[in-house]
């Protein structure tokens, strides 16, 4: 038991440095960025359970938006709104299918995490967005980083197969 | 590339695909509001291609044609000007004399991209 709780703190430590490291990149628009933090979500899923990646994910965007300075301002609830509903999703699928890939689940996650964000800014900022030009977009962006994510997290699950 | 992960990426390609052209067609096709003072009424474009509305001089005829752009085709007004305006799009045509307003509605405006 400790020793879960330990791999999800750590976990949560590691996915908050990593969305702060992502922080400051330029985006062209406002949901597109590498979404490396996502990763240890994944991870913490296939590892642990799919609460597991819940916890990390909520954790996570609360430990990186409170060093940020933007705890509980509109980048935190987009944040917080795509990193939840992209483990939330994870979680369904990998309980829902049992032949359900890595590459499945992250390229979802990287979607949902996208679409729920573009929501977010419709309810809270803007009434007219284009939904079939940024869901075209997301698709094109969410298959390569989705794809990577899931190639890190088959890469250190190879890695921490006997730990 | 494993066989489920080729289906669920071309599957997610082809909602990408129709998404777009979704995009591509309502970019092309221009919205116009006709505003008829005289009536207090607001028209759009009927699939006809051809309005007939009745101002404050008489009956003035709105057209589109297949590029989306709008002129107006006879007008009761004294100076022709809004005739001689010709097809116009995404710009403004009125007619004040006999209370024509057609107005390229902002539909397609992306509030995000700001396009």
């Amino acid at each position: 038991m400790l020793k879960k709780y330990t791999t999800l703190a750590m976990l949560v430590a590691s996915a908050a440095a990593l969305q702060i490291i992502e922080s400051p990149l330029p985006r062209f628009l406002p949901w597109l960025k590498p979404g490396l933090a996502n990763a240890l979500s994944l991870y913490a899923l296939v590892k642990l359970s799919a609460a597991g990646g819940v916890i990390v994910a909520i954790f996570r965007t609360f430990l990186a938006s409170l060093l940020l300075g933007t705890l509980f301002s509109p980048v935190f609830i987009m944040s917080f709104v795509g990193a939840l509903s992209s483990a939330l999703l994870m979680g369904l699928l990998y309980k829902a299918f049992s032949k359900v890939t890595n590459e499945i689940l992250s390229i979802s996650g990287a979607l949902i995490n996208n679409l729920s964000q573009l929501a977010v800014i419709q309810i809270m900022f803007a009434e007219n967005i284009n939904f079939m030009f940024h869901i075209a977009i997301m698709i094109w962006v969410s298959i390569p980083s989705g794809y990577i994510v899931a190639k890190i997290v088959n890469e250190l699950l190879r890695r921490t197969a006997d730990a | 590339m494993q066989k489920n992960n080729l289906i669920f990426i071309i599957t997610l390609l082809t909602i990408s695909a129709v998404a777009y052209y979704f995009h591509f067609k309502s970019q092309n096709s221009a919205q116009y509001e006709v505003r008829v003072l005289a009536l207090n009424k607001t028209f759009f474009r009927p699939s006809s291609n051809r309005l007939v509305v009745k101002g404050y001089l008489g009956e003035s005829v709105i057209t589109w044609n297949n590029n989306d752009e709008v002129r107006i085709e006879k007008s009761p007004c004294p100076n022709q000007n809004c005739v001689r305006m010709g097809s116009c799009k995404n710009i403004p045509l009125i007619c004040v004399p006999n209370g024509i307003i057609i107005n390229p509605t902002v539909q397609n405006f992306d509030a995000v991209t700001g396009q």
